[in-house]
């Protein structure tokens, strides 16, 4: 496919924004974005494992894969390479930087259950992506991600001293923002960024 | 308890809704259509059923450290099978459905009962278990379907029932408004069942 | 007694859970294998119907039999760089079927492009596959939006034409279709490719219009 890879990113970020578009990764969005610090740090890193995931995946897709004639267990072979990555990156992160391991670690056993790290995978094989592409669809949904849990826990702050109609509290009000959101997303598809 | 009460329990128990909806996301993108959120439901009723039992049929011989790697193997050969499935019988709603069926995998309701039912259960009950709350999710899909495709397109199941005079809502088969019927769906649901919030 | 407690012991060893996951592992994945080669000539067929039933429905061709008026209507002609379809009753040609294919918003569109015997008209239209926004760009799949370009002339002036678009609910002249609103990129997608496919094409069978 000879679409720049350039406009997939940016199309990834905004007018097809993974969560909002695709309704991706939205068990752990409800649940973490209470608070903007924690959101900050699952939304990264969901950036991290997303970019790379869809690498390795692209590779163990094209280069395992499909010579073997295995691609009907290609659902299994990347929830275990996700999770196999979680495990690898919260080893490493450990050892190496307890800062960043106190930012990101806890968040990582989250990640291996979330759909749009799955979802992504699924999606670049689907449209046929080459390597480039997939990366950067990859990138570009892991800060799509970042950018729409950040402003719904934003949202969700500045929500939290205000009045709520009975039972509309937590997941019912934040469901409501993201379909504003979701709008409002939507609106950027106006914008010719590059032809 | 006997089979009625654990299927009542799976499938209309409060906790279980609360639990359905939020495990609804991997799959609210199919509910612009009815007869999509219908296959959709009737996949992820199958995967439940069939993942809990295998799984409480060797729940005494699983070592608890690969325990949820275990289970994600076997929930992912279910999903897998579907997969085959639709793709041989009905491949037009398999291209319709997409990366969606695979995306039951990481659906937190089948994880959900594997450790919270199938573990500690024999597999017939948890079986049912399964059936029971596979069921009670895909009533929820089909709720939001319902209004969707009804707002959006004016039928149900492609049946057309509102007739010329109905300007159909384009916005209903847009992703924002499964935001939206789903949230006033959660805020009914709360408001109906938790007045008194504990 | 002895012999129940060595039993317990190897289920508390290293190994066990990596034996455990193995048998798990072999167990589904070789129903997963037997499962998936009983399917596969299941799945190849219906493919082919899909594709066949598409070819005949442009061509308004019986479908009670698929693979009867298949046979019977349609010739698969291959060239060095072009394969398409002629459909043909008895020794009357109906016209040609190209398969074509585009580059969409997100990713490749493919389609089916039938044109009359004197390659000026497009008898009909059909999108196979697209992998566009569902509910915007994935409009471009609904009946209304495909048939715009069935009987539409694509030459003018002894040209091959790219058809512009206009927006929903407007009236459209011979040159023109109306766009999906909200999703101009798909539509003008699709228009692209058909203009594109038609040019090569008629490059490659060495047409003239003049």
């Amino acid at each position: 496919m000879d679409i720049n890879p350039l406009v997939i990113f940016m199309a990834a970020i905004f007018t097809s924004n993974i969560l909002l578009t695709n309704f991706l990764g939205m068990c752990s969005y409800l649940s973490v974005s209470k608070e903007i610090e924690s959101s900050a740090g699952l939304g990264m890193a969901v950036f991290f494992v997303l970019t790379l995931t869809s690498a390795i995946n692209y590779i163990v897709y094209h280069y395992i894969l499909v010579p073997m004639d295995l691609i009907y267990l290609q659902y299994i072979i990347f929830i275990i390479v996700i999770a196999a990555f979680v495990q690898l990156t919260e080893l490493i992160i450990e050892r190496f930087s307890p800062v960043l391991y106190y930012t990101l670690g806890i968040f990582l056993p989250l990640i291996t259950v979330n759909c749009a790290i799955l979802g992504v995978s699924l999606f670049m094989i689907i449209r046929q992506y080459s390597f480039i592409q997939a990366v950067l669809y990859g990138a570009g949904s892991g800060i799509g991600w970042l950018l729409a849990i950040l402003a719904l826990a934003g949202i969700r702050n500045r929500l939290k001293e205000k009045y709520l109609p009975q039972g509309m509290n937590n997941a019912a009000i934040s469901l409501i923002i993201t379909g504003i959101m979701a709008l409002a997303f939507i609106g950027f598809s106006g914008v010719a960024i590059i032809q | 308890m006997n089979k009625k009460e654990i299927f009542i329990n799976g499938a209309l128990n409060d906790n279980a809704i609360w639990r359905q909806i939020l495990g609804i996301c991997s799959a609210l993108a199919v509910t612009n259509l009815m007869l999509n959120s219908l296959v959709m439901g009737l996949g992820v009723i199958f995967t439940l059923a069939l993942s809990s039992f295998t799984i409480s049929i060797i729940r005494d011989y699983t070592p608890r450290r690969v325990r949820m790697m275990v289970q994600t193997l076997i929930i992912a050969s279910y999903v897998i099978m579907v997969d085959i499935f639709l793709k041989a019988y009905y491949p037009d709603m398999s291209r319709a459905l997409g990366p969606y069926v695979g995306l039951i995998i990481t659906n937190c309701i089948i994880m959900g009962r594997a450790e919270a039912f199938a573990q500690k259960n024999n597999p017939f009950n948890s079986l049912i278990d399964g059936v029971a709350a596979g069921a009670g999710y895909t009533l929820v899909l089909l709720l939001i379907a319902l209004v969707r495709e009804l707002m959006g397109f004016g039928s149900i199941f492609g049946l057309q029932i509102l007739g010329d005079w109905w300007v159909s809502w384009s916005i209903m088969v847009m992703a924002p408004s499964a935001f939206f019927v789903l949230g006033l769906l959660i805020w009914f649901i709360n408001y109906r069942y938790y007045k008194k919030p504990a | 007694m002895a012999e129940k407690k060595e039993k317990k012991s190897f289920s508390e060893t290293r190994v066990y859970p990596i034996i455990f996951m193995i048998i798990v592992a072999l167990f589904f994945g070789s129903i997963l294998a037997v499962f998936y080669h009983s399917t596969t000539e299941r799945i190849q067929e219906q493919r082919e119907l899909r594709l066949r039933s598409a070819i005949l429905a442009l061509f308004d061709l019986p479908l009670d039999d698929i693979q009867e008026s298949y046979e019977r209507y349609i010739i698969e002609q291959e060239t060095a760089q072009l394969f398409y379809y002629i459909a043909q009753a008895d020794t009357l040609t109906l016209g040609y079927c190209f398969p074509i294919s585009g580059t969409g918003l997100w990713g490749g569109i493919s389609a089916l492009l039938a044109v009359n015997n004197d390659f000026n008209e497009i008898i009909a239209f059909h999108i196979l596959d697209q992998n566009e926004t569902p509910g915007l760009g994935g409009r471009i799949t609904e009946e209304s939006f495909q048939n715009q370009f069935a009987d539409k002339e694509f030459i003018i002036e002894n040209r091959i034409i790219e058809f512009r678009l206009v927006s929903e609910n407007e009236p459209t002249e011979r040159r023109e279709v109306n766009q999906i609103t909200g999703a101009t990129a798909s539509s003008q997608a699709v228009v692209s490719m058909i203009y594109r496919n038609l040019r090569q094409i008629s490059q490659l069978l060495e047409i003239s219009y003049e």
